[in-house]
């Protein structure tokens, strides 16, 4: 199933294995030669998201932008599953943490960029320490330990609702602006900042990821306890990511509540945290674009179906979404792209070496 | 001392519940490496069958074991057709697929009989008797004897009957257990069918207190994650006592600081567990090599 469009190297009319060698090796481990493919193809997906969302009509816009904002989260949750292979079900927890920050600084009359950041800082710095404890859990532990999280934080929203509102809400002030662009609602300008956000933080994931850490990271994820005996200190890169799922999450959670404009525990509920899981999965967990397409998916095709049915019913497609990306194989709808890709190029390239 | 008796007592009865809970996710964790999210679903799926059956006049006794049988049948299905040929992609695959299963059956039931609550009927009604000031159903006593019971069968099966050593066999070591002769996959469907019969009697338990909608039995689960996490994945004993630890402190968070608090308390319980004593309280220790 993994090589199903590279063909066989030993085949008479086979293309030569260097050819396709770094290519395949990069689709596989999803690092590698193909860096600047995927910039180029992420840059360009991203770009066709805006151009679809200034030009389409107001729903699909509001579907891309709260998609693409989600893509944030589903990041986020594609470090951890795609460099460490654990679950993390809680990025709906963090998101909620960084969307209420936000608003409670807004209340205090802080600017957006303001609040934004300092609530980005705090969820990163709470989602380090509850990564402390997190990162010595593996497998299926961390995936429990998760979910208890993302089940508890609704309550605590309650619990805490002199500073939150409680079950009644907490409303977003209107009138925001970020470097002089209106934030919120369905404005095509504000569809512009969050692809932008995302593109800066999606290409910093990839240079990571092809990088040194990213090294570092897979040796921690696929080694285990080996990495310990290379010299890695594994501890501490395992908090870094997690540290840095919780801020993209919280970064997310400002853009998913600044949209909606009414913050309630319903907005944060457990099948949010599952939702960016399947975005993680369907995408491709060490893909970029996979968090685009993933993001979108999850963003844009619930209130699609609404009209035909219910809207708890969605729960149906995505299971099977989710089953028919795992029958797939771990890479996702990304590795589909790239491996039609590196295998074009490999017919073009040898149909040009055979005519030379 | 009213509240804390009736806390205590409160936190006994639906300890052992989670207990019950927590049993049918060690069968499959044992067997095949992952937690089942699915178990609730499952359960639900036999439930829901059963309610229309009591609906149409049936008495009890059949609903009862309409649910078994129903149960038995899905969890059969699922792990047969779906979560085992994903789960030899790996334990995380596994898991994900009962997780992708689980919203797929809550979408169904929430397109097909929607998620408004329903009654659903209890074992039997009345009170048994009181002890100073509280009452004992006598619901919640068929439920600690049947829970007692069902663990008592575990324990002894997993030491006595082959296949509950072949099963300990294939936990510890699949590939060796299979190259002895141990047949793997008969085994692991054989747990996820018992796994379903498991989480039918939880379900039965659990509805006539809560009422019956898609999501119902779910959210006792993850008490049932805790109680099996606290008393180690091992031991059947370990389960009982963690259900136990985990329903006196919910209820006593509950009764003392605030409902709200319960989640946070149990993913706190849940954290330390695992951090200090990973296999749980009677658990054993793994040991991995490198």
């Amino acid at each position: 199933m993994s090589t199903v469009l590279i063909p066989d190297p030993g085949a008479p009319a086979a293309i030569e294995p260097a050819l396709v060698q770094a290519p395949a090796t990069s689709v596989v481990s999803g690092r590698g030669s193909l860096l600047w493919l995927r910039i180029g193809l992420l840059l360009a997906a991203c770009g066709a998201v805006v151009l679809v969302g200034t030009t389409g009509d107001p729903t699909l816009r509001y579907g891309l932008i709260i998609g693409v904002t989600l893509a944030i989260a589903v990041l986020g949750s594609n470090a951890v599953t795609g460099a460490l292979d654990e679950i993390s079900l809680s990025q709906g927890a963090f998101m909620a943490c960084g969307a209420y920050l936000c608003v409670i600084g807004l209340e205090r009359g802080w600017d957006f960029w303001q609040a934004l950041v300092v609530s980005v800082l705090v969820t990163a710095l709470l989602g380090a320490i509850v990564a402390i404890p997190t990162a010595r859990l593996e497998g299926i532990f961390t995936a429990l330990v998760t979910f208890a999280l993302a089940f508890a934080v609704p309550d605590l929203i309650i619990q805490f609702r002199d500073q939150t509102g409680g079950q009644a809400g907490l409303p977003v002030p209107f009138g925001l602006t970020l470097v002089g662009q209106p934030v919120g609602g369905s404005d095509p300008a504000w569809l512009f900042v969050i692809v932008v956000v995302f593109a800066l933080a999606a290409v910093a994931s990839l240079l990571m990821l092809h990088g040194r850490i990213g090294r570092v990271l897979v040796t921690i994820g696929e080694g285990g306890p080996a990495s310990e005996c290379f010299g890695v200190r594994s501890r501490v890169w395992e908090v870094a990511v997690w540290t840095w799922a919780a801020a993209l999450a919280a970064v997310a959670g400002v853009f998913f509540g600044a949209t909606i404009g009414y913050l309630t525990p319903e907005v944060f509920p457990v099948m949010l945290s599952i939702m960016v899981l399947v975005g993680t999965v369907v995408g491709g967990a060490r893909s970029a674009l996979g968090a685009l397409i993933g993001g979108i998916l999850i963003g844009t095709v619930p209130p699609e179906l609404q009209s035909v049915i219910p809207a708890e019913a969605t729960g149906i497609l995505f299971g099977a979404i989710l089953l028919l990306a795992l029958l797939a194989g771990r890479g996702g709808v990304n590795s589909f792209i790239e491996r039609t890709i590196v295998y074009v190029w490999s017919m073009v390239r040898r149909g040009r070496r055979e005519a030379s | 001392m009213d509240l804390l008796e009736t806390a205590l007592l409160l936190g006994v009865v639906s300890g052992l519940l989670y207990a019950l809970s927590g049993a049918g996710l060690v069968l499959i964790y044992r067997t095949s490496g992952f937690i089942s999210f699915a178990q609730g679903d499952i359960a639900a799926v036999g439930l829901f069958t059963a309610y229309f059956a009591h609906q149409a006049g049936a008495p009890y006794v059949v609903t009862f074991l309409v649910t078994i049988v129903t149960c038995a049948i899905t969890a059969l299905a699922v792990g047969g057709l779906i979560v085992m040929p994903i789960g030899r992609q790996g334990a995380l695959s596994g898991g994900l697929a009962t997780i992708g299963v689980g919203i797929l059956i809550q979408g169904v039931e929430n397109a097909t009989v929607g998620n408004s609550p329903r009654p659903f009927p209890a074992v039997t009604n009345g009170v048994a008797f009181k002890l100073d000031a509280v009452q004992i159903q006598s619901a919640h006593v068929v439920q600690i004897l049947t829970t007692v019971a069902v663990f008592v069968v575990m324990g002894i099966a997993f030491r006595k009957l082959t296949a509950g050593v072949a099963l300990r066999a294939l936990n510890e070591d699949a590939e060796t257990a299979e190259l002895l002769g141990v047949p793997g996959r008969r085994l692991r469907l054989l747990s996820w069918l018992l796994s379903g019969i498991l989480a039918a009697l939880a379900g039965l338990f659990i509805v006539p207190l809560y009422t019956l909608t898609p999501t119902s039995v779910n959210a006792i689960l993850l008490f049932g994650f805790c109680a099996v996490v606290v008393g180690g994945f091992d031991s059947v004993l370990g389960a009982l006592l963690g259900g136990l630890i985990i329903g006196v402190s919910a209820n006593l968070v509950s009764a003392f600081l605030t409902p709200n608090l319960v989640t946070t308390v149990l993913y706190l319980t849940l954290l330390t567990v695992l951090l200090f004593r990973p296999h749980g309280l009677l658990g054993r220790a793994p040991m991995r090599r490198v």
